[in-house]
């Protein structure tokens, strides 16, 4: 399985698994090596369409691919354009919402009523924590400079040694 | 290697006069000076077995190869404490352990230090070819195989050759009413401080007993106990367990040994089963240079590579009385493992479908 995630990312450069890369990278504000670091790239790229379907995740991934080209070279255009065409829209930016929330929490969160309303209640739409190792790779450990709780031990004594990537004051 | 181990704790040292050695074979070691840099070459082989088996377990992904990724981290707990009580048995002789510096880690490929040349020592995934190769590092030596302080075929040869020298040159000492254990009592790491969790526990070299029990210890953990396949550690509160050749032979053949089981036959006990598919396809012998066109990855390889350079200067202070500097050494561990996992889920980039890896190279 690895193997296979290892040479789909790097066969094609501009597939449809790096375009969804490049829009994790733009909304988590991690790069791409340490999104991939988390092995969790392929189980997110094929989580969305098993939830949602095939059909709104290509919407969403065509909006991203216009919305990235027009802010190609531009980081704060790129960055107003996905407010505008992406955050800011009623249909994709509950998705690029738990896009960011899977990223940092290994949580699905249930789409909102005014989304289902409008595409749908997807049966596999329902609140969960994707796997035990979504948890503990969760960004959101990594942003704050600590370890999951319970998971990843840092061993004893750590709790006296500055956070790792702590800016000295 | 074939008598009791009694009898070997207590060999006559050779007299210096006999013309015993051959012209052609290499000298023995034949003062304290050389004995002190026989064992820093010891700590040198011990950490260079290091990078190449934590390659090897951290390539295996969560849940898969469950045994054999049990088996080769159990290994590389002994080969820890083998770095510890190398440099206790340096400090031991008045030498200065020094781990922390550009050439005490190899460049890999490597030859082993102290090795004959036979083979290269590479930075491999979990696979056939890597087993291959460890089953080359730990080869038993045969019995009655001779001493070699330098070019040796076996890990085994070079520590009977460091016994050896022990014995004669305290032997020799005694006689001028001296002793080579001049040493301070206070740089060494015993069990009872700030080692934990690391296959075994380390012996305190104060004399030439704690010394041949100290050697002994990694002799057999390596090799076996008199040419056994068990280690004989149950003193060291492990019980019956294999020594690493034959616990790496176990995954090579896919079969546990069992009690009756001998080194000369296939092991005869349950399957063990091994899925060499499941593993990360990390690209031999990363090195950081290798990914200066990709920033992103670059900076997590010398990332890596920092915090392993880290952990090599907290254990040169635990090695030269700071014995406390092991405990900042342990969380450095873990967070190795956790930087290296994610290297090891990174395409290369290569095109060839391999992952990053960690490079184990020196930054400080």
């Amino acid at each position: 399985m690895d193997h296979d995630r290892a040479v789909a990312a790097h066969h094609a450069p501009d597939s449809p698994l790096q375009q969804f890369v490049s829009l994790s990278v733009t909304l988590t504000g991690f790069d791409d090596a340490e999104l991939w670091g988390t092995g969790l790239v392929n189980t997110y790229y094929a989580l969305f369409p098993s939830i949602v379907g095939d059909a709104v995740f290509g919407d969403f991934m065509t909006r991203w691919n216009y919305t990235h080209r027009r802010g190609a070279g531009d980081a704060s255009q790129l960055h107003t354009l996905v407010r505008q065409q992406i955050l800011d829209d009623p249909d994709f930016g509950p998705l690029a919402r738990n896009l960011i929330s899977l990223w940092y929490t290994g949580q699905w969160n249930q789409l909102p009523a005014a989304w289902r309303n409008v595409h749908g209640a997807w049966a596999n739409d329902a609140t969960f924590i994707v796997s035990s190792a979504a948890y503990s790779e969760g960004l959101v450990w990594k942003a704050i400079h600590a370890h999951p709780i319970a998971a990843k031990q840092p061993g004893y004594g750590s709790w006296a040694l500055p956070p790792d990537g702590e800016e000295p004051a | 290697m074939s008598k009791p181990r009694s009898s070997r704790a207590t060999k006559a040292p050779p007299a210096a006069a006999a013309p015993a050695v051959p012209p052609a074979a290499p000298r023995p070691i034949s003062s304290v000076h050389s004995l002190r840099r026989h064992l820093q070459g010891a700590l040198e082989l011990e950490h260079a077995t290091i990078p190449p088996y934590l390659c090897a377990l951290y390539s295996i992904p969560d849940g898969a190869n469950v045994t054999a990724g049990a088996l080769i981290r159990s290994v590389v707990m002994e080969e820890m404490l083998h770095m510890v009580l190398a440099a206790n048995l340096l400090n031991a002789v008045g030498g200065t352990p020094r781990v922390h510096h550009r050439k005490f880690i190899p460049a890999y490929p490597t030859y082993l230090p102290f090795s004959d040349q036979s083979f290269l020592v590479e930075l491999l995934p979990f696979s056939r070819r890597a087993l291959d190769t460890f089953l080359r590092m730990e080869k038993p030596a045969k019995p009655h195989a001779k001493p070699e302080p330098g070019d040796s075929p076996t890990i085994g040869q070079f520590y009977e050759a460091i016994l050896e020298a022990f014995h004669r040159l305290e032997h020799h000492a005694k006689k001028r009413g001296e002793t080579i254990f001049t040493g301070p009592r206070r740089l060494q790491i015993a069990g009872d401080t700030w080692y934990y969790g690391g296959g075994g526990s380390p012996v305190a070299v104060t004399d030439l007993a704690s010394a041949t029990h100290a050697i002994h210890e990694i002799m057999d953990q390596g090799e076996g106990l008199d040419h056994g396949i068990f280690d004989g550690d149950d003193q060291f509160g492990q019980v019956d367990e294999l020594a690493h050749y034959f616990r790496f032979n176990e995954i090579h053949l896919g079969r546990r040994y069992q009690k009756t089981d001998g080194p000369t036959r296939p092991p005869t006990g349950a399957e063990l089963p091994v899925d060499w598919t499941a593993s990360y396809p990390m690209a031999p012998n990363p090195k950081a240079a290798d990914y200066v066109g990709q920033p992103a990855i670059h900076r997590l390889m010398v990332d890596f590579n920092r915090q392993y350079t880290a952990l090599l200067r907290a254990l040169d202070r635990a090695f030269n009385g700071e014995p406390s500097a092991l405990g900042d050494a342990v969380p450095i561990m873990y967070d190795l493992k956790y930087r290296a996992q994610a290297l090891m889920a990174i395409p290369s980039g290569r095109g060839d479908g391999t992952t990053v890896g960690p490079g184990f190279e020196f930054a400080p």
